[in-house]
């Protein structure tokens, strides 16, 4: 990581507080008119894709009525859901948008998600054995972790990941490593296991067995439907989240340089740690806005929608530190993803002769 | 009541008065409130400067307990500035009954301008002989002319009526103390608040004060910049928190009364129910939170 003495990272803090200073002085009404708009959008296509999804042996409407729910769980997933919970619009003081009681679309429960993802990735972000995020307990993704066989088929696992996302996020809480290294107890992941049972079971239910039984003659088209709405929002929520933090440039960190950090070294871990992608308007709104995952990740709580307004000035303090500002397209991003699952699912002598090889070939 | 509208995209709680007769809800499905602008007053401003016909906006019930005596007994009014809002409702519910004890109102204005629904008040006393009206400018001599012993001394059977008080804190304390050393009992004043939000002030030294957890029913002092949490953790409470540096925001929870600070923006936080982050929120002053 780019190395900043104390004075610099003072500084860094003081250019990104200003930046964050201005939006909060400027937050009203335009923000809640924002959010209530992209409320309304996902609201009607859910509620279009749930009426449309009956008539689905047409095929046309079946198509319509899957991409109109699987975008309807987009939305509320990543750009209300994700962004609520974050405590972007705590501010506007409504019970419906407030980070303590939203509850999301999705399998994994809003407090279990509050706590891996608000708490642990964002304070802990990219720290190798403390973010839980990073590969996510089932990727090799840097050096920091010794290659073992079973790393060669991790593609496999990454698909599968991206699969079932849903499910794997529901169950992240779980720590499945520690409970293998025996480090905790399945003893004591009781009280998750039961709150994961509640809403995964409520999710699967709905989806699952609701929705089917009440159309019941359709029943297998409706859940076919559901089905794929629901693969739909995992795939694409699985790559945004991997093009945030998993892309060639994004860095790393070892616990010992992040003991009793400063704000302005959390900064600069934010900084370097995430990529961003870019793309149109839709895009960006799809992806929850996390395409500014840079912007996201130093500013958490700042209304998502804002991130495309200030990225400009992150890219001067960048420039002004000579910080990299990690972006590109969209297929650049996740091509340089797919290849680091692959690359280090290799042992490192073989990774590092490819890589080589490759460089030479540059050259 | 409770009027609950959205100012600049923030929802905000107020407390007003009904200044009508629940007969005009009876009849016509209609309430009056009567709400002045407030200097500087968030909602007022914006409710003058803003809300047009055709809007919405959220209500509570109507609360409290400025009810009129039944069966009737003689009742005196003691009001000042927009206090007279809620004597006002009550008037108008007696008169239409034609309510047979004698009222009376003394009304206290900073001058005879300042004087809230001047017709009303005039068209009630003409129409309806149990009432007799006083109205009392504070400001317009060389000193101020605040309520005084001799101003009671025309009500007549003074301590067999029920008083009830509405105004700025100045005005009722005075009127408790001269009620009492006339003799009249506690449980025949009955008083609502009605006074302006205090300001906020930026002071340092302004800072701290007496914080409620209303869920753990427990009650601590605090001093000089300790946040919530370092107050609520020292009382031996365990909120729920990560960072312990406002990012997370897992140490939100809801503020029912009070002011608090933040650490990290300097912003001074309005005094109803909001979210607040207990990590970096340092409380202004008395703060009442549901942890
Ligand atoms: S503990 Fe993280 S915001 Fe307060």
């Amino acid at each position: 990581m780019k190395k900043l003495n104390e004075e610099q990272l003072n500084e860094l803090q003081n250019d990104l507080d200003a930046i964050r200073d201005e939006v909060l002085a400027d937050l009203g009404e335009r923000d809640a008119n924002y959010i209530r708009k992209i409320v309304r959008l996902h609201r009607t296509l859910e509620i279009g894709g749930r009426v449309m999804m009956p008539f689905g042996f047409i095929p046309p409407v079946f198509v319509a009525a899957t991409a109109s729910l699987g975008i309807a769980k987009i939305l509320e997933n990543m750009e209300i859901g994700h962004n609520v919970m974050h405590g972007q619009y705590d501010w506007m003081n409504d019970p419906s948008l407030n980070s303590q009681t939203y509850e999301w679309d999705t399998a994994c429960s809003s407090e279990s998600w509050r706590r891996t993802h608000n708490y642990e990735h964002h304070t802990y972000t990219n720290i190798i054995g403390k973010d839980r995020d990073y590969g996510y307990a089932v990727l090799r993704l840097s050096d920091d972790e010794r290659w073992k066989p079973w790393h060669s088929l991790q593609f496999i696992n990454y698909v599968l990941l991206s699969t079932l996302f849903q499910w794997g996020v529901g169950l992240h809480e779980l720590e499945t490593e520690k409970l293998t290294r025996r480090e905790i107890r399945l003893r004591d992941k009781i009280p998750f296991l039961k709150d994961f049972a509640r809403k995964g079971g409520r999710q699967a239910f709905k989806d699952y067995v609701f929705f089917p039984v009440l159309t019941l003659p359709v029943a297998p088209i409706v859940l076919a439907g559901n089905v794929g709405a629901n693969l739909i929002r995992n795939l694409w929520a699985s790559t945004v989240i991997f093009c945030g933090h998993f892309t060639q440039d994004a860095e790393t960190f070892s616990e010992e340089e992040c003991e009793g950090e400063s704000k302005g070294h959390w900064y600069l871990r934010q900084l370097t740690g995430s990529s961003n992608f870019t793309g149109g308007k839709w895009l960006h709104v799809l992806s929850g806005h996390l395409s500014y995952q840079v912007e996201h990740h130093v500013f958490p709580d700042l209304p998502a929608h804002r991130y495309p307004e200030i990225s400009k000035k992150v890219q001067a303090v960048c420039k002004k530190h000579d910080i990299p500002y990690n972006t590109g397209t969209f297929a650049k991003q996740y091509g340089t993803v797919l290849s680091r699952i692959a690359r280090y699912s290799l042992p490192d002598a073989l990774r590092t002769r490819l890589e080589g090889k490759r460089e030479l070939q540059a050259i | 009541m409770n009027i609950c509208t959205d100012v600049n995209g923030v929802r905000r709680t107020r407390t007003f008065s009904l200044s009508s007769s629940p007969l005009l809800w009876e009849i016509q499905g209609q309430i009056t409130l009567t709400i002045k602008r407030l200097p500087g007053g968030l909602v007022t401003n914006w409710m003058h400067d803003s809300l047009e016909e055709g809007d919405v906006i959220g209500l509570t019930e109507a609360f409290g307990d400025f009810q009129i005596p039944q069966p009737a007994k003689p009742v005196l009014y003691i009001a000042g500035g927009s206090g007279i809002t809620p004597i006002l409702s009550q008037l108008e519910t007696m008169a239409a009954e034609n309510y047979r004890a004698s009222v009376a109102l003394l009304y206290f204005v900073r001058t005879q301008d300042d004087v809230i629904a001047r017709e009303a008040l005039t068209a009630l006393a003409a129409r309806w002989p149990a009432l007799s009206l006083t109205i009392i400018a504070t400001h317009e001599g060389e000193a101020p002319r605040y309520l005084k012993d001799s101003d009671l001394t025309p009500v007549t059977g003074l301590k067999v009526r029920e008083v009830y008080l509405c105004g700025p804190k100045g005005l009722m304390d005075l009127a408790n103390d001269l009620l009492s050393q006339r003799g009249v009992k506690e449980q025949q004043i009955h008083s609502t608040f009605f006074a302006p939000p205090a300001q906020a002030q930026l002071n340092s030294d302004q800072l701290g004060g007496e914080v409620t957890f209303t869920t753990s029913n427990l009650k601590v002092g605090s001093e000089g910049d300790a946040n919530l949490l370092e107050i609520a953790e020292a009382a031996g409470l365990k909120p729920q928190h990560g960072c312990r540096m406002g990012i997370c925001h897992q140490c939100s929870c809801r503020k029912t009364s009070g002011t608090v600070v933040n650490r990290l923006t300097g912003k001074v936080s309005g005094p109803g129910e909001e979210t607040v982050q207990l990590c970096v929120s340092v409380p202004q002053g008395p703060v009442a939170l549901n942890v």
